[in-house]
């Protein structure tokens, strides 16, 4: 078992109710599977960087949970043939923004001359 | 001995600092949208570190960041007319 960040985007046609609904879908997929997820977030409409399938913006689910690998590749799997996902993403969790506040927190100060920095989490 | 034909030599100069470690970054987050766009080009290009004076470190987990915001679209492959 492994920790992950996945990230998938859903179609703009698709509602926050049908948005939160596939997010559950997905989650449920990792915890019949033996998996557990720890945050389970709805990032929201997002205008993209640039069109994907003729679409300008999606909604952005985010989940992060601990899966054996067998889960990821029946994910990737499910993925494929859900047609309202746009996009998906699902790399090693590193527990970045943890770490850097923890950085930030440990060394205050010198030379660190740009005082405290915003927090990287974005929501 | 310098040439006399190159009438400027280039000096060693004083390094920039890398604004990653200034922050007290551990790790570039791809999620982190506002600050990966700072290392990008306007035309979408990862800046160099010459450019920019990110360390080695930090350079390498930024061309990861960079690239899995692109696959997201929060930041442009390339931007061929900007607004």
């Amino acid at each position: 078992m492994r920790k992950y960040e996945f990230v998938f985007i859903l179609d703009p046609s698709v509602d926050e109710a049908g948005a939160n609904e596939s997010l559950e879908r997905y989650a449920k997929i990792i915890r019949d599977h033996g998996g557990d997820i720890s945050q389970q977030q709805n990032w929201g409409r997002r205008r993209f960087a640039y069109d994907i399938k003729k679409k300008t913006e999606g909604t952005y689910l985010y989940l992060r949970h601990r899966a054996d690998t067998k889960t990821i590749a029946e994910l990737n799997r499910v993925l494929r043939f859900d047609e309202r996902v746009l996009r998906s993403l699902i790399v090693l969790d590193e527990d970045i923004e943890a770490r850097n506040a923890a950085s930030a927190a440990k060394r205050q100060g010198p030379p660190g001359e740009r005082g405290p920095q915003q927090n990287p989490a974005v929501v | 001995m310098a040439s006399p034909r190159k009438k400027k030599e280039k000096k060693p100069g004083r390094k920039k600092p890398c604004k990653l470690c200034m922050d007290r970054i551990v790790a570039v987050d791809f999620k982190d949208e506002r600050r990966v766009r700072k290392f990008i080009t306007d035309r979408g290009k990862i800046a160099a570190r010459r450019i920019t004076g990110t360390c080695a470190r930090h350079q390498r987990q930024l061309a990861i960041a960079v690239k899995r915001a692109r696959h997201l679209a929060l930041v442009p492959f390339v931007k061929e007319h900007y607004r």
